[in-house]
């Protein structure tokens, strides 16, 4: 507990957590099972190049998922990047600003022209209101984010694209075991793609698929994935070395085994975040689940403007107390080079985007954590909100240079 | 040491129904193993820090084995060799788009990944003796447009280096290796990996290093390592702010581990290598039509991860039948960069390339690797003289609709 501004590890106090803990999930199979796995795939001696772990993935993801197709790829960026080609997209694609730099950027790689589209403010996702103005004879389609894993407004969306003849894409990465409705999120749009880099609840140390029910763009997904002859299915004019290798496969096959168990924490985790948010002025918690299923793989705060101390200014308290709290997403990707700078853009206003960016913050959620270390997060948000002028003198006369104010104190 | 070799008749013959010559198959990769011990004690390393990704500690001390065995300042690896490609030619080819001069007489993959960097493949012709781009054609190709010649280097036979470092230099372009054959080869007794801006190898299964997918770039140049570095992880600079465009180029852990259990394997691969080679100079010899290719080696260094029969007019048989009579007997071999990039799929236009174009219907890419024992190889060339023995029947039989035996 802390009871005064020096017991803050940024002044001098022992920090609150001796091993940091990390907003990614980091969820490990035991190690018994991932080296019975990887003596099989030596003894095979089948590394790559559409093993049989990469087709029992794709098989067991579709089942997960209730879709016809799962493509796996090496990650969710050339996910991405495959799913451009497969579609064969031109000219412009609506995408929101307020998501990981990928979603963007691999518009980019395929030639595309990202145009950003704000977000709601509750749902923080692009909805098909805020997309159909900018609409024009060059968009060729939409590519909505379920961030956090809520559900990216996919009938309405679905509904304009079909209307306006535009494909209709999702990034995924959030979102796996997440439904919509009820509706499992896989099946949304033409098609969605999923993330399965470590940080994830469904990690395979780096991954990614692409699912979708159209048969023949599966085909097409499948050609652009990779450049041999035996796997080509269809005519696509831009294809890549996009193969998930058999060892990312193993990992991703033994995660599929314990995503329920690693879901099923995470829940407990969220709610208890959701608890001790509640009862505390000035910040809110997102609860992106809501009535849905939900993986619940992230903690997202939001942090009232008027606070004495800003969004970054706690986050650097925290990461001194060992909590690696994260600022996803900032800047905006509108913001950020080759799309933008830091000064706005009077043409192309993004208000909710950057009252989000500047205001949001991941509280670590994941792997070998418990509901005790998510209350004393809280005892530490709480101390300093409470404390908010003295913290905010303390770091203002750390700024200038001065020492903490009293001497050290040791804390338990 | 001849083995067994049972096919005494034309019916024999698997493209006929006969058993196989080898039950499993012999591919045309290296396919070598890590060293087991050794990958699993890193691997538990890995669980121990819950670091699979992300530049993680592995990650780096492969760089600095590879830095140290190409004998460059700068190592950065990525999640497969075309993505490393992808990302160096964006870098130094520039936003402006242009054209990418690169030989046609090369892996399929090489085009898609110019156009993925945002320029147009312009194919070249490849010269007559080194079977890579040639200096004299790239030079002819050089336009306004030109933003960046990619070399290639074929096995046991780098492309012209100081030519192109002659050329590219005097025309401030930047020059940029698909060095992925290149692994433990040398060109004036230095190794491959510090010429030119950059260049590109692989970490894939089939090469020379095994680290299930993935690749890396070498490179003297400070600044482009930093860039390049950065691209990789989406154009981030410290505290996810991000400085410019990027992809997640990312080599993860247990790829790491197990390139770098590979990596003190390398030297003896390399000679089990030769001695395969070797096996198919002495099993080959007087085989009437079929030669295996061997380059002038002028005390270089060579890492022998491909054979390649030269089939000339001799050889009584077609080369895409070869192949396919080779093949069903689980014999994997292929036809070598046939058809060339130019006359397939649908990239730009070029004009004839006749080097090429000759080149491509010449050579079969016959298996090797750590599946292939010296005794197999021997198999295959008593087999290929019993094609030879009997072509006429074999040429009557296929021109045949199939038939079942009874």
């Amino acid at each position: 507990m802390k009871a005064s501004v020096g017991d803050l590890a940024l002044f001098g106090g022992v920090p609150e957590f001796a091993t940091p803990l990390h907003v990614g999930q980091l969820n490990l199979p035991p190690f018994e099972d991932f080296e019975a796995s990887f003596r099989d795939i030596f003894r095979r001696r089948f590394f790559t190049n559409h093993g049989p772990l990469v087709r029992t993935l794709d098989e067991r993801l579709a089942r997960r998922l209730g879709v016809r197709h799962a493509i796996c790829v090496a990650n969710g960026t050339v996910a991405l990047m495959v799913a451009c080609a497969a579609l064969d997209l031109r000219d412009e694609v609506i995408v929101p600003a307020f998501t990981f730099p990928a979603t963007v950027q691999a518009l980019s790689w395929a030639g595309l022209t990202a145009v950003f589209c704000d977000v709601d403010p509750y749902a923080q996702t692009i909805t098909a209101e805020l997309v159909e103005p900018l609409i024009t004879e060059r968009t060729s389609a939409v590519l909505g984010v379920h961030l956090w894993g809520r559900a990216c407004d996919p009938d309405r969306l679905l509904d304009l694209c079909r209307r306006y003849d535009l494909k209709l894409l999702f990034d995924a990465a959030h979102a796996i075991d997440c439904t919509f409705g009820g509706r499992l999120v896989g099946g949304f749009g033409d098609l969605e793609v999923f993330s399965f880099h470590a940080t994830k609840i469904l990690g395979s140390a780096e991954g990614g698929a692409l699912t979708t029910n159209d048969d023949e763009l599966a085909a097409r997904i499948r050609t652009a994935r990779n450049f041999h002859g035996a796997e080509t299915f269809a005519e696509v004019a831009l294809r890549i070395n996009g193969k998930m290798s058999e060892a990312q496969a193993a990992m991703g096959l033994l995660a599929l085994d314990h995503l329920d168990e690693w879901g099923a924490r995470n829940r407990e985790l969220y709610h208890r975040h959701q608890q001790r948010a509640g009862s505390l002025s000035g910040v809110s918690f997102l609860d992106h689940a809501g009535a849905e299923r939900s993986n619940y793989q992230y903690c997202v705060i939001g942090l009232d403007a008027a606070l004495d101390l800003s969004r970054d200014e706690l986050r650097q308290i925290l990461e001194a107390e060992g909590i690696h709290a994260r600022r996803y997403f900032f800047p905006g990707m509108h913001r950020t080079p080759p799309y933008g700078d830091m000064s706005a853009d009077p043409d192309r206003p993004l208000p909710v985007t950057d009252r989000l960016c500047a205001l949001t913050l991941q509280l670590p959620l994941g792997s070998g954590m418990d509901t005790r270390q998510v209350n004393r997060i809280w005892e530490v948000i709480e101390f300093c909100l409470g404390h908010g002028r003295d913290v905010r003198r303390a770091l203002d006369s750390a700024r200038q240079g001065n020492r903490p104010a009293r001497p050290l104190t040791a804390t338990s | 040491m001849n083995g067994a070799f049972a096919k005494r008749d034309v019916d024999d013959l698997a493209i006929f129904g006969g058993a196989p010559l080898f039950s499993t198959v012999r591919p045309v990769g290296q396919l070598s193993s890590p060293d087991e011990a050794l990958f699993f004690e890193l691997a538990r390393g890995i669980f121990d820090r819950r670091r699979l990704t992300n530049n993680g500690p592995l990650v780096r001390d492969l760089e600095r084995r590879l830095a140290d065995m190409h004998g460059v300042a700068h190592c950065i690896a990525f999640a497969n060799a075309t993505i490393a490609l992808i990302t160096v030619l964006k870098i130094v080819a520039g936003p402006v788009r242009g054209e990418v001069i690169l030989p046609a007489f090369t892996y399929p993959g090489l085009p898609h990944i110019v156009r993925w960097a945002g320029h147009a493949p312009r194919f070249c012709d490849v010269d007559w003796e080194t079977h890579a781009l040639s200096p004299a054609r790239a030079a002819e190709a050089i336009s306004p447009s030109t933003r960046a010649i990619l070399g290639v280097h074929q096995v046991n036979s780098p492309c012209a280096i100081d030519a192109f470092v002659a050329l590219t230099r005097e025309r401030a372009i930047p020059l940029v290796f698909d060095a992925v054959h290149g692994v433990g080869c040398t060109h004036r007794g230095i190794p491959i990996g510090g010429f030119g801006a950059a260049e590109v190898f692989s970490l894939h299964a089939t090469k020379l290093l095994n680290g299930f997918e993935g690749g890396y770039v070498t490179t003297h140049d400070d600044r482009l390592a930093q860039s390049l570095a950065r691209a990789r992880n989406f154009g981030m600079v410290d505290d996810g702010v991000i400085e410019g465009l990027g992809l997640n180029g990312k080599l993860n852990e247990i790829h790491a581990a197990a390139a770098l259990a590979c990596v003190d394997g390398l030297e003896g691969l390399i000679e089990r290598n030769f001695a395969r080679y070797d096996a198919y100079r002495s099993a080959f010899a007087g085989i009437a039509g079929l030669r295996v290719l061997s380059y002038p080696q002028n005390g270089e260094r060579w890492n022998y991860e491909f054979v390649l029969l030269e089939v000339g007019p001799a050889w009584p048989l077609n080369r895409d039948a070869t192949i396919s009579l080779m093949r069903s007997e689980n014999v994997l071999a292929r036809a070598y960069y046939s058809p060339p990039l130019h006359m397939s799929e649908n990239h730009a236009p070029a004009s004839s390339l006749p080097v090429t174009e000759a080149l491509s219907h010449r050579f079969i890419q016959m298996a090797v690797g750590e599946l292939l024992a010296i005794e197999d190889v021997w198999r295959i060339a008593d087999f290929s003289r019993f094609l030879s023995a009997n072509s006429e029947a074999i040429r009557a039989r296929m021109a045949d609709p199939p038939r079942t035996r009874p």
